[in-house]
């Protein structure tokens, strides 16, 4: 693998970061991806069970309720550490935005090692208003 | 060929040849764990959702029913847990629902309310 005794082959250093790249690269995308799927997942059962809760109470959806039940649910599944969250409650439309902080295995590099994972969900019932059964 | 110059010459055998066969031999691998464990999200998330939509009245049976169901179609043997986290009697509760597919483990909290 040396070109003379004491150099160092160019080919041998380019499989090495080829390799260690590609290894990289695939275990970070899988981070992110699953990261992301996850606080899509927590985000999308987080309002669901927030908004048919509000709607069963008050047969409508209050800001407040919601707000409480999401925060509850967040608390109760452990989720990620949210950096950002924007709740956007309609009578019968629910709306949720949210980011949060994914530290990535380099701390003691010298660079940010954080990747904001954000996600969306929203949900709907049924208005009464227009002759039909509320319904999440 | 001198004592440093072996030791310089296995250092580059490990680096430049072991090392690249050893991390691109755990790509598939990878693949395969990330694989099984966006699986492993998505069964426990759609179990969760049906769950809460139907407001099961037996969530422990109707659960562990919609998870094999759904893994079989996925192709992956799935072994699915469910326990009481909160307040749980015939009008519903919180269920916490664990789900697990080989190695991968995925968690979430299913809230049913009738």
């Amino acid at each position: 693998m040396k070109s003379e005794i004491g150099s160092i082959s160019p080919f041998g250093i380019g499989v090495s970061a080829i390799a260690v790249a590609t290894g990289l690269v695939i275990y970070l995308s899988g981070l992110m991806l699953i990261s992301q799927h996850r606080l899509q997942a927590d985000l999308d059962l987080a309002l669901l069970q927030a908004h048919q809760h509000s709607v069963n109470e008050l047969e409508y959806a209050e800001y407040s309720i919601v707000q409480a039940r999401v925060r509850d649910y967040f608390l109760a599944n452990d989720s990620q550490d949210l950096s950002f969250v924007d709740l956007q409650v309609d009578d019968f439309e629910s709306r949720i935005r949210a980011c949060s902080n994914l530290t990535l295995p380099f701390s003691a590099m010298n660079f940010s090692t954080n990747v904001a994972i954000c996600a969306e969900a929203a949900v709907a019932s049924f208005d009464p208003r227009y002759g039909s059964r509320v319904q999440s | 060929m001198r004592d440093s110059s072996k030791g310089y010459a296995a250092i580059e055998i490990i680096t430049y040849s072991i090392l690249p066969i050893l991390v691109l031999s755990l790509v598939p691998a990878g693949f395969q764990a990330i694989q099984k464990q966006l699986a492993a999200e998505s069964v426990v998330r759609m179990v969760a959702r049906e769950l809460m939509i139907s407001e099961a009245e037996n969530p422990e049976l109707q659960a562990a029913s919609i998870a094999n169901q759904i893994a079989d179609e996925f192709g992956y043997p799935a072994d699915l847990s469910i326990r009481c986290i909160r307040e749980c009697n015939e009008s519903g509760g919180w269920y916490r629902l664990q789900l697990k597919i080989d190695s991968a483990n995925a968690t979430k909290v299913a809230v049913i309310e009738k």
